[in-house]
């Protein structure tokens, strides 16, 4: 489990990838976190950190490293050293660090950086298949006390955080089980409900957006206690993440038998889900009632 | 009965499923637990089960250009499994982005997946139905709707008949599926085999599939595979182990040659 609690920027996956290269390599030349923390001068808790991603890694600690850990090829150093300074610049999101707490910033640098997006929603629309108007009422909706210019940056950032899933390089498949809730409870105004309707009727024809619905008619499944995400990364040393969501929130799982639960809610209900190619046709009815 | 026809109690996570298991010995990430934990003891067991099933899967990216090369363009894929990259179309739709593929399986949760990963892209349907109902897979709207049985058609059953026991009639089953393919059409077909790896391995990885797996096992030698290809005519180079069928790169020799313990072949009728 990984906490996001830490402060300090988000971590990018190539943070992490870096940071399990790191850990890889240490162990490889069998030196313990006391012994590399000395080759720094710092405590063994840095080196740690440096390994989870939690801390940004900082050149001249990462050339000292490699060298402790056995590495002189100097091109080998050199690659190294540039994909962590790559690492440490920070993602579009920073732009939005105003409304974007920390626990949130994680989750864009995953959603921003995957090659699959799973998720299973209760009640919301998927954030990436949200209309302006239907963002704007679920963020209204949930911070009642918040002054106007801040849910109107929530929406931009929201809107800004859509064209992940348009990028013309490869864009990642998002696959996203929805509650017969979510089209029933109406949020804003019918004509906001009716325009979302529409707009996902359009973002499911790409390729990309596998949208499935679970029927209230499918009685009970596996994950009916809240919202979560998995993220799937195109690297394969990278173990997918889980985000769980809450009001105040959001606990991350990359141990594979943590994931596994997640993943295998997932497939449970998307098997139980009405079948993808009735998407469409059980959208257009539930407008209808609207 | 859910929408997709089938009842919740079909989708059964409990016990390891051979499709989870070969995505674990891919290197995989759709699998649970239990899954890696049989698949764990049968590597323990056979160790080159994960070679095998590498060069499985090469094998159907090169039999698969073949047939599309010949001018097949029309598949049937019976046993589609976990989805894993590059799928049989993606292969096909490489050389002619027209071709039809029907992907087959028993698995709801397969069904889910290829919905999501498979058959989004238009010209590709899924089927839930098994193998060991041939006219249920031929009869399917699905299958109707994709496959003209007029053309040449493309057989594709790639590691599944070691899952279906001479008990259930496999070499029946094969039959039922390919006698209403016209002349011209292909068979692809690979089977796991102890004949090249006399390992006592074998036994105690056909223990774990049939007393904990949802299918049994049976690994056949190479004249019970060449039975399946009963009305077919092989083309070069006959069946022969994975690696040796119109490789496109170095072959292994000697002993790593032995770890590769499968048969592949392609027919034409």
């Amino acid at each position: 489990m990984a906490d996001s609690r830490t402060g300090g920027a988000a971590p990018t996956v190539l943070r992490v990838v870096l940071g399990k290269r790191l850990q890889h390599l240490r162990e490889r030349a069998g030196v313990t976190f006391e012994q590399a923390a000395r080759s720094l001068d710092v405590t063994h808790a840095t080196i740690r950190r440096m390994e989870k991603a939690e801390v940004g890694l900082k050149v001249p600690y990462v050339e000292k490293l490699l060298r402790t850990y056995g590495v002189s090829d100097p091109e080998e150093i050199d690659g190294f050293v540039s994909l962590a300074r790559e690492a440490n610049q920070p993602g579009w999101w920073h732009r939005y660090r105003d409304v974007l707490p920390e626990w949130f910033s994680v989750f864009v640098s995953l959603e921003s950086e995957s090659e699959v997006i799973r998720a299973y929603e209760p009640h919301y629309v998927p954030g990436l298949l949200q209309t302006e108007s239907y963002a704007r009422a679920v963020l209204r909706a949930g911070m009642p006390h918040a002054p106007e210019a801040e849910i109107k940056r929530g929406v931009a950032l929201r809107m800004e955080r859509q064209t992940v899933l348009t990028q013309e390089a490869n864009p990642p498949l998002l696959w996203a089980v929805i509650d017969e809730t979510v089209l029933r409870r109406p949020l804003g105004s019918p004509d906001v409900m009716r325009e979302q309707i529409d707009h996902l009727i359009q973002a499911i024809e790409r390729p990309n957006v596998a949208l499935q619905i679970m029927p209230f008619s499918a009685g009970p499944h596996p994950a009916m206690y809240g919202p979560f995400h998995l993220f799937r990364f195109p690297l394969d040393e990278l173990p997918d993440m889980v985000c769980a969501e809450s009001l105040v929130g959001a606990v991350y799982f990359d141990q594979r038998d943590d994931v596994s639960v997640f993943l295998e809610a997932l497939d449970r209900m998307s098997a139980q889900a009405v079948p993808l190619v009735r998407t469409r046709a059980v959208l257009s009815a539930l407008r209808k009632e609207i | 009965m859910s929408e997709a026809g089938f009842s919740p109690d079909q989708i059964d996570t409990t016990r390891p499923h051979p499709a989870r298991m070969y995505d674990y010995y891919l290197g995989g990430k759709d699998n649970y637990e239990a899954d890696r934990d049989a698949a764990e003891r049968i590597l323990t067991a056979l160790p080159d089960v994960g070679v095998t099933a590498r060069s499985n899967r090469d094998f159907m990216h090169r039999a698969v250009r073949t047939v599309v090369d010949s001018g097949v363009r029309q598949i049937i894929d019976i046993g589609t499994g976990i989805p894993t990259s590059p799928n049989t179309h993606d292969v096909a739709r490489r050389m002619d982005p027209g071709v039809r593929v029907a992907y087959v399986d028993n698995d709801p949760i397969v069904a889910a997946y290829a919905g999501a990963k498979l058959t989004n892209s238009g010209n590709a349907g899924f089927v839930l139905a098994d193998i060991r109902d041939p006219a249920a897979i031929l009869d399917h709207p699905v299958t109707q709707d994709l496959i003209d049985f007029d053309e040449p058609v493309a057989l594709v059953l790639l590691a599944v008949l070691h899952f279906v026991t001479d008990a259930e009639d496999a070499v029946g089953i094969v039959r039922s599926l390919t006698e209403r393919l016209p002349a011209g059409s292909h068979l692809i077909l690979s089977h796991g085999t102890a004949d090249f790896n006399q390992s006592d391995g074998f036994g105690k990885v056909t223990k774990v599939y049939n007393e904990e797996s949802t299918s049994s096992a049976q690994w056949r030698s190479g004249p019970e595979i060449s039975a399946f290809f009963e009305g077919f005519e092989l083309l070069e180079p006959g069946l022969v182990q994975l690696p040796l069928w119109r490789p496109d790169g170095p072959v292994p020799s000697g002993a790593d040659l032995r770890r590769h313990m499968g048969y592949g072949g392609v027919g034409v009728k």
